[in-house]
């Protein structure tokens, strides 16, 4: 399985270097309009490569538009080990390659994803930048709407929890209640210790 | 979730950025670095000839080549923690010519007689013993510091780590070590930092997925 999994990237796909370049410096310098353009091309790019590796894995759409998701995540997260002075492409493509193939081997081997990961994470409070970098917004997907916005909302936009409070107009207490039984809720379906 | 929702959450966050993986793993090597030299400082200090060794020709060079082996590896490892960037591993090669001609330098002066005693030295087993020791601080601070990183190659990036964690112990213990002879270093010091070296690469193989 594992070995049938194949990301043909080096060939034929030319990026479009200098216009990623440009709108990643812009989204740098905080221009949220450039960097939603350039997620929106990364995420293209994205789908065209896990449709080629999915042609043998045989994943269904939902999963190939997982794959995508999470590489942008990915991207997103460790958007800070992007040096200016190296070439965009093959930064893109390298995180490309090594989530897609990570994702399509989790999907084709254990679809279990263990809790025990991210509880640190979900308890500890929220002005922590470092993201969990897998599955979090998948596994949010259980959630009722409330409890999911809030996860999204401070674990994917890293918002505290008084901003949090404030965008849901809240109180923090029934943030923190929301996020404890999220975390609950998470660790019943995902995990059988945690 | 639809992708361009997550498009649309993430674009907010344009602007924010956490700082670049060089200073990360800077910042966490100046806290391993320092419990490695406290560490060293306690238990051994330079050895009670510093001052005269320092004016003979092997000892300084070993420590040169200790400290550049740590350069040239903290420049390896932190290019492998930024995906598809360029490995600059022209410097290991460099090292290992230059580290090759001290050797044949030693070899010429000593001749083949002189070769096995200076390899086999007078503290081989030490030698082995406190680098991995001294290095062990600098390499998880290391790891730590790679986890905000984002190797596609965990192993290889572990033993990179391992690597330049190795010349750090090795810079620490040489400074100690009575044996100055690039034969000695070639044979003990390697075998010490490949200890190492293979410890950052099975911790990083696991540690440092992300």
């Amino acid at each position: 399985m594992h070995s049938e999994i194949e990301i043909p990237m080096k060939d034929r796909m030319s990026l479009p270097e200098e216009r990623w370049r440009t709108l990643m410096l812009a989204s740098r310098q905080g221009d949220a309009k450039a960097y939603r353009e350039l997620l929106a091309e990364l995420s293209r790019f994205v789908r065209q490569v896990a449709r080629r590796a999915s042609a043998s894995a045989q994943l269904s759409a939902a999963d190939v538009e997982d794959v995508v998701q999470e590489t942008l995540l990915a991207i997103h997260l460790k958007r800070h080990t992007w040096n200016e002075s190296e070439l965009l492409g093959p930064w893109v493509r390298a995180i490309t390659r090594y989530k897609s193939i990570d994702i399509l081997r989790r999907r084709g081997g254990r679809t279990h994803v263990p809790i025990e990961d991210y509880s640190d994470q979900l308890a500890a409070d929220t002005d922590e930048t470092q993201l969990p970098t897998r599955d979090i917004i998948r596994m949010a997907n259980i959630l009722p709407d409330k409890q999911k916005s809030i996860v999204l909302a401070m674990f994917v936009d890293g918002l505290s929890t008084g901003e949090a409070a404030a965008r849901f107009e809240m109180t923090e207490g029934a943030v923190r209640v929301n996020v404890h039984r999220a975390l609950a809720a998470l660790a019943k379906k995902f995990g059988d210790k945690a | 979730m639809r992708t361009e929702d997550l498009i649309e959450r993430l674009a907010r966050q344009a602007g924010e950025q956490a700082p670049p993986v060089e200073s990360r793993f800077g910042a966490a090597e100046i806290a391993g670095v320092v419990v490695a030299v406290a560490l060293f400082l306690v238990l051994l200090g330079p050895r009670a000839d510093f001052s005269e060794a320092i004016g003979t020709p092997w000892y300084p060079i070993k420590l040169v080549l200790m400290g550049a082996l740590a350069v040239f590896a903290f420049l390896i490892v932190t290019s492998l923690a930024r995906p598809g960037a360029r490995v600059p591993i022209g410097y290991l090669l460099f090292f290992a010519a230059v580290f090759a001609a001290a050797v044949l330098a030693d070899l010429v002066v000593v001749g083949a007689d002189g070769a096995a005693s200076r390899m086999i030295g007078r503290n081989a087993q030490h030698c082995v013993f406190f680098i991995p020791l001294f290095a062990t601080a600098p390499l998880i601070a290391a790891l730590i510091a790679l986890r905000h990183g984002a190797s596609t190659r965990p192993g290889l990036t572990g033993a990179a780590a391992g690597l330049f964690s190795g010349a750090v112990g090795a810079l620490l213990y040489g400074m100690f070590c009575p044996d100055d002879s690039p034969l000695f270093v070639m044979v003990w010091y390697s075998l010490a930092i490949a200890i190492v070296t293979a410890a950052g690469f099975i911790i990083g193989r696991s540690a440092l997925r992300w």
